[in-house]
């Protein structure tokens, strides 16, 4: 307290801003535990969230993470959505012996959207997944699509990024034939990553024309 | 007696209301803005003095934190002096946190912008008095404090994308519409405080309402550490 002024009742003893700091430190503690933590991310230790259907906030969100339906956009307004101004278009060509994979993504914003395609010669096993800039632990990572028993030679959609981090494919060769496949993609991203035996490379992305 | 338990509970609510208003957000601009901001090209500067605004008004971590550091100055010149060393810290991070390209992590920041909260409520609960036999230069924590605020407005424009065109002016803009928003805040605060102090409980209520403020701020720091473990 700055002010000159006089308090005209008696100043509060050390036990009472004692006893009172406890209490508010105990009244943040079982509401964060009973309530915040529940409805913002799902955490539940007393199982309050779910007896007052609070975590039902955070499940809406966490079902939006795993990415079976595309999420909302922003700005969407019905029919089109909004998007920021950096277009890109990106094709690469790749070619994989018997055993060997790849990995290619692209880094969007969250909402940001993109279309892709890519088909080949032969059949590919392949993970479609995406790894959110701030991830909580190290190999985090969201699975969207999974095939690796049997594998396809095409796939094509159109993807909404739940996360913003770098978003696409895994591909690996379990045939005993080399495959050669093409991919296209045009969307919202601003960068683009190859990685080769694990490590990745920085590839350049170009403005749509 | 009546009377006055039902002032307290008036002050309670619209304390209430000025900490949690329909919709506010600590975190995000929300998702429609940020479609704007991402969209935006070039220097913009109604839009992002307006986006500064609203994010102050309805940034409710700031407002507790102004909340407690105006709570008991009592004269205009004060006020003033004490909110612009707020705006002078937070103002010199937001500008250098995103034209410098600092990426701070928003959760400690927010952290941090929590414990101020607690830090004030105690301060006001004469808690540094009583238990170091000093209390901290009150001009420099609000100073400090306001340059993890800037940290944490930052953090909130950086992930956003924003054009490198017209960067500096919509910065800018942003901190002018921050400090509108401040300026209004505080008017509504500055009302009900002045009413209220012209009553008799004031004094008596007012360690309770620290206490009160003090448990906001814990949970605002709770719930931002969790936020870095879980998010």
């Amino acid at each position: 307290m700055t002010d000159q002024e006089q308090l005209n009742i008696d100043a509060p003893s050390k036990s009472s801003i004692a006893k009172a700091t406890g209490i508010a430190l105990i009244v943040a503690l079982v509401l964060l535990f009973t309530a915040v933590l529940p409805a913002e991310y799902g955490f539940d230790p007393l199982k309050t969230g779910s007896a007052l259907g609070l975590t039902g906030i955070s499940e809406s969100q966490v079902k939006e993470v795993k990415g079976a339906a595309p999420t909302p956009a922003p700005g969407q307004t019905g029919v089109y959505t909004a998007q920021p101004k950096i277009y890109k278009v990106d094709s690469q060509d790749f070619q994989l012996h018997p055993g060997e994979g790849v990995e290619m993504k692209y880094h969007l914003q969250k909402g940001a959207a993109m279309v892709y395609g890519w088909k080949a010669d032969g059949k590919l096993t392949f993970e479609f997944h995406g790894e959110p800039d701030q991830k909580p632990t190290k190999d985090y990572f969201e699975s969207y699509e999974l095939d690796n028993k049997i594998g396809k030679d095409a796939s094509y959609g159109s993807f909404t990024a739940p996360s913003t981090g770098i978003h696409g494919w895994f591909w690996q060769n379990k045939g005993n034939k080399v495959v050669q496949f093409h991919l296209n993609v045009a969307g919202f991203f601003d960068s683009a990553k190859m990685y080769v035996d694990g490590s990745p490379e920085d590839v350049p992305v170009e403005d749509a024309k | 007696m009546l009377q006055r338990v039902s002032i307290f509970f008036f002050a309670l609510i619209l304390i209430c209301g000025l900490l949690f208003p329909t919709g506010a957000s600590a975190h995000n601009v929300s998702k429609r803005d940020a479609s704007f901001v991402q969209s935006n090209q070039g220097a913009a500067i109604a839009p992002f003095v307006y986006l500064g605004a609203k994010h102050m008004v309805t940034g409710y971590d700031h407002l507790a934190f102004l909340f407690g550091v105006i709570f008991f100055l009592y004269r205009l010149k004060d006020v003033v002096t004490y909110v612009s060393l707020f705006t002078l810290g937070h103002s010199i991070t937001l500008l250098a946190g995103v034209l410098g390209g600092i990426h701070a992590n928003s959760y400690v920041v927010d952290a941090i912008i929590g414990f101020s909260v607690v830090y004030k409520a105690f301060d006001n609960m004469d808690g540094f008095r009583r238990f170091l036999g000093f209390e901290p230069n009150t001009k420099l924590a609000v100073l400090i404090f306001g340059l993890f605020h800037g940290f944490g407005l930052a953090t909130k424009l950086q992930e956003l994308d924003l054009a490198k065109n017209g960067l500096v002016t919509n910065i800018v803009s942003f901190n002018v519409g921050v400090e509108i928003g401040q300026v209004l805040a505080l008017t509504a605060v500055l009302i009900a405080l002045s009413y209220w102090r012209t009553r008799i409980g004031f004094l008596r209520h007012a360690f309770a309402t620290n206490a009160t403020l003090m448990a906001v701020g814990f949970i605002l720091t709770g719930y931002q550490i969790a936020g870095y473990y879980f998010a």
